[in-house]
């Protein structure tokens, strides 16, 4: 179930805070939670939620395991069987096909594996799982010895399908005792609605206007356009996705970790990944990036070190070499970041950090857009003005008329989108915070608006139904 | 007591939405209905089974059910799609001509990229031999000399500065297939029977033309003159673009705005101009008895449901046959239920005919002529299928697209139809769609005759 859905806004949701609030005992409140959060994986994925449950299960019998064990040899090999058993369902489902074919035409193999299904939400609940794992072994939280509450951690819906991802020591007081007082609620509710208005008013239209566009390779324009405007989509999608998943923690008592905080604005490709999915940059610099020695051990090193958590990142994304690519493409950035390009970057003016970054960041999705390589390189250069044709390296030309149609069609859209992504709300809010009855009236205002936002959502979900068939017709 | 009110409002919308959602399961359709502004159906409650939850689908065909069922669900979309083009400065030119699903359509030329022919005024003032309507050998050498100077041709537009912007493109290679298909038809024919051929443009191409009148002085067709030099003895070739140019400049309303289709004037005007060239004397369309619908939005509003378009609504103009009438559904050659002519009950295209009904359909207009004929057409034959009624004992019609005909259902190929129902000439009557170049004309033509 996603939550920009009729089936969650008008029955999932409101079922279940029904149900939630009835108890005031937290134990029966998780009990309805871990129910709800299990039938709202189950609802589209019936088979997975026992991927899901083995996951959590195999990462709970060890750490059982290892916290038993006495000797620390014992206890490190323990701990090394429950990530390798954790890992392998996201191994198997996610990267095995993508391995094993890059592997088979090695030893003359002709056949290709085919992908298995993929279980929705795979990267995000185990990424949960290991992060406990790994805690746990640290020492760094207590293990949970109740099977039930592990699983509603890694299984509780509000950020089971697509993050963030929650660590266990951030939630693992709250799993015991938590509160929703009326800010909560009112507050987690408003975050929610903003999240659904970006979703379902934004980003699915953003998603429209990409669909008109021609291929990337049309012109200069097609291909800066089609960048810009997946930038666009992508980032209203997924923060969007936070929003509710954070403002839904709020309601239920949990306080989720900020996930995005306007990426766009960023001065540095580093600074970027600091205010972009910060949940799973905070993921591979404590899993990843420190064990490996982080930057303390010399600038080739740190060099490897940020190569091998940008490889991994992005194949975190998905099992294909653009997404390798991808990550790498900012490994080598940040890397240079730290090194050789340090000095400069300090001096350089915060607004030529925003546009040298902004660049950056759209050549970056390219990489991420285009899942054929052949495709992802005719847009670099159709970027860049080039285009092949017949071998012959000529200009792309600046505009076609179908990216001026897409133009004409969404015209001022984009340019709202862009605006919304910079941080004009909380500047509006911070402005506000000196004046108390300002600031309230602005709240009430503020809620009026997502009423509407909300309505017009729900509307446009049933609007996107609206699918003729129109030549097919008479 | 603002926080307690701010409380209060998200607290509702839990609530509204819970009562929204039961009212919906409790109250809301849950059969499967046709819609006819979708032409689809549109879901009901999914059964609930085993083998579904397993297999994962009833997630989505929930969801399909609950938006498809949804309360006032047609005000929903128009408000939905109003708002979303309150973003777009597109011009209601620019709407029209908006493509109304993602079929094929033969390379169409946008008037950016499209190549410009700027002609000297020496060069526009065509000499009177050239105007001159020439004769059938003539026209074939032409043709010939057409063929022989490219590999494509097209359908061009003439602006009143002289300049010209091609608006269609279709290959040689296209037009030598379309006309071995004809051929192929054609030989089924006794010895003198005829076949027309007519490719009708869709509204979305003739608005160019008819709502531009001030600055678009005319347009051409180099395909048809192509077709004709590769085609039987037996076949004659019509241009739409001929037929209607000088109506459109005259203001007639042969094309609608707002659905891909021509009106019946206009199906009367091809259907006069093919019987005229087989020597009828035709009936005057004022003989016709009339009927008018008005406020009529057809399938370019009905794709993005524009508001902007509303103002441009239709006139479906609709003319009844002069003696009574009747229609049936054929399969094997045999008739097998009556179907209605004019369907008084419809309010959009599918008056004409109550809609298309495969595999073959039969109209008996009354008349004893001794002649039969099959028009083989798309849904632009729907409404020129009547005004052949006059002229021939029986007009069978089939349109092989897929949702209405099948080998199964028609139980024999078309060289057995002709063979069966006597038929003596035939009429090829297909859009742009489903014309030059398409698997209609390419495939399924040749699949289907025997």
């Amino acid at each position: 179930m996603v939550f920009s859905s009729l089936t969650f806004l008008l029955l999932f949701l409101p079922a279940m805070l029904a149900v939630y609030f009835v108890y005031r005992n937290i134990r029966w409140r998780n009990i309805a939670l871990l129910i709800g959060s299990l039938f709202f994986y189950a609802w589209g994925e019936p088979v997975f939620v026992l991927v899901m449950a083995g996951v959590t299960l195999s990462v709970y019998a060890g750490t059982l395991a290892f916290s038993a064990t006495k000797s620390a040899a014992a206890k490190k090999a323990l701990f090394a069987i429950t990530l390798i058993v954790s890992l392998g369902a996201l191994l198997y489902f996610k990267y095995a096909a993508f391995f094993v074919n890059q592997i088979l035409p090695i030893f003359n193999g002709s056949e290709k594996m085919q992908s298995p299904l993929l279980p929705i939400g795979i990267s995000f609940f185990t990424f949960q799982a290991i992060s406990y794992a790994v805690d746990a072994y640290r020492g760094n939280v207590r293990v949970q010895k109740n099977y039930a509450l592990l699983l509603l951690y890694v299984s509780c819906f509000p950020q089971l399908i697509a993050g963030p991802i929650v660590q266990y020591s951030d939630i693992e007081y709250e799993l015991k005792s938590r509160q929703t007082t009326l800010d909560d609620f009112s507050g987690g509710m408003r975050r929610f609605a903003l999240g659904l208005c970006k979703k379902v008013l934004i980003a699915n239209l953003l998603g429209e206007m990409l669909s008109s566009l021609p291929q990337a390779d049309a012109s200069v324009a097609a291909a800066w356009l089609t960048s810009a405007v997946f930038a666009l989509q992508i980032y209203f999608d997924f923060s969007a996705y936070s929003d509710m998943a954070i403002g839904l923690g709020r309601v239920l008592g949990f306080r989720y970790q900020e996930n995005f905080n306007y990426p766009y604005i960023a001065r540095s490709v580093s600074e970027f990944w600091r205010r972009w999915h910060i949940s799973l940059g905070r993921f591979f610099r404590e899993y990843v990036y420190f064990p490996l020695g982080g930057s303390r051990k010399g600038a080739n090193r740190t060099t490897l070190n940020l190569l091998v958590v940008w490889t991994l990142t992005g194949l975190w994304h998905g099992a294909s070499w653009n997404f390798i690519l991808w990550g790498l493409y900012y490994g080598v950035l940040i890397a240079l970041e730290h090194g050789a390009l340090k000095r400069t970057l300090r001096k350089t003016p915060r607004a030529l950090g925003i546009l040298l970054t902004l660049i950056a960041v759209l050549f970056g999705w390219v990489l991420f857009y285009q899942t054929d390589l052949a495709l992802c390189a005719n847009q670099l250069l159709a970027m860049l003005g080039i285009t092949l044709k017949s071998g012959t390296v000529c200009f792309a030309g600046w505009i076609d008329a179908e990216t001026r149609y897409a133009l004409r069609a969404y015209t001022v859209f984009p340019l709202v989108a862009a605006v919304l992504s910079l941080p004009i709300l909380p500047s509006i809010e911070r402005a506000m915070n000196h004046r108390l009855r300002l600031q309230r009236t602005a709240n009430l205002l503020f809620t009026l608006a997502l009423t509407a936002g909300v309505l017009l959502s729900i509307f446009n979900l049933v609007a996107d139904s609206y699918n003729p068939f129109l030549y097919f017709r008479f | 007591m603002r926080r307690k009110l701010t409380f209060l409002v998200t607290f509702w919308w839990v609530i509204l939405c819970g009562a929204l959602g039961a009212c919906l399961l409790l109250f809301a359709n849950k059969q499967p209905v046709v819609s006819n502004d979708e032409n689809r159906t549109l879901s009901g409650m999914p059964g609930f089974s085993i083998q579904i939850i397993k297999e994962g689908s009833f997630d989505e065909s929930f969801e399909n059910f609950l938006c498809d069922q949804f309360f006032l669900r047609g005000d929903i979309v128009d408000l939905s799609n109003t708002v979303k083009h309150l973003f777009s400065v597109l011009t209601t030119d620019e709407l029209l001509r908006e493509e109304s699903e993602e079929a094929f359509v033969p390379a169409l030329i946008e008037a950016d990229s499209a190549i410009e022919e700027s002609e000297t005024a020496d060069q526009t003032q065509t000499s009177p031999e050239t105007q001159a309507e020439p004769e059938e050998t003539e026209s074939r050498q032409a043709a010939a000399a057409v063929s022989a100077s490219g590999d494509s041709v097209g359908v061009w537009l003439d602006h009143s500065d002289g300049s010209r912007t091609q608006l269609l493109s279709y290959s040689s290679e296209d037009v030598r297939k379309a006309a071995e298909s004809i051929n192929d038809y054609a030989a089924l024919l006794p010895e003198n029977g005829r076949m027309n051929v007519l490719f009708v443009p869709r509204a979305q191409t003739v608005n160019r033309f008819a709502l531009h009148t001030d600055t678009e002085s005319g347009w051409s067709s180099d395909v048809e003159p192509m077709l004709m030099a590769d085609v039987s003895g037996n076949v004659t070739v019509f241009s739409a673009y001929d037929i209607f140019k000088e109506p459109i400049r005259n203001g007639e309303y042969v094309y609608f705005r707002t659905d891909h289709h021509w009106t019946a004037r206009g199906a009367y005007l091809a259907a006069d101009a093919m019987l005229k060239e087989a020597g009828y004397q035709t009936i005057p369309l004022a003989d016709y008895t009339e009927k008018s619908m008005e406020g009529y939005l057809g399938s370019i509003y009905l794709h993005g449901r524009n508001a902007k378009l509303k103002e441009l609504a239709d006139t479906i103009e609709v003319f009844y046959p002069l003696l009574p009438a009747k229609s049936y559904r054929v399969s094997n050659a045999y008739k097998k239920g009556e179907l209605p002519v004019i369907d008084d009950t419809q309010t959009n295209y599918l008056v004409f005919l109550g809609g298309t009904h495969g595999p073959y359909r039969l109209l008996e207009g009354g008349y004893h002529t001794g002649r039969n004929m099959l028009l083989i057409c798309d849904s632009f034959g729907n409404s020129i299928a009547p005004f052949f009624l006059p002229y021939y004992d029986n007009v069978y019609l089939v349109d092989f697209r897929d949702a209405y005909y099948s080998r199964e259902a028609a139980e024999a190929g078309v060289a057995e139809y002709v063979k069966r129902c006597d038929i003596s000439d035939i009429y090829l009557v297909l859009s742009e769609t489903n014309g030059i170049g398409t698997n209609y004309i390419n495939r399924i033509m040749p699949y289907n005759i025997n």
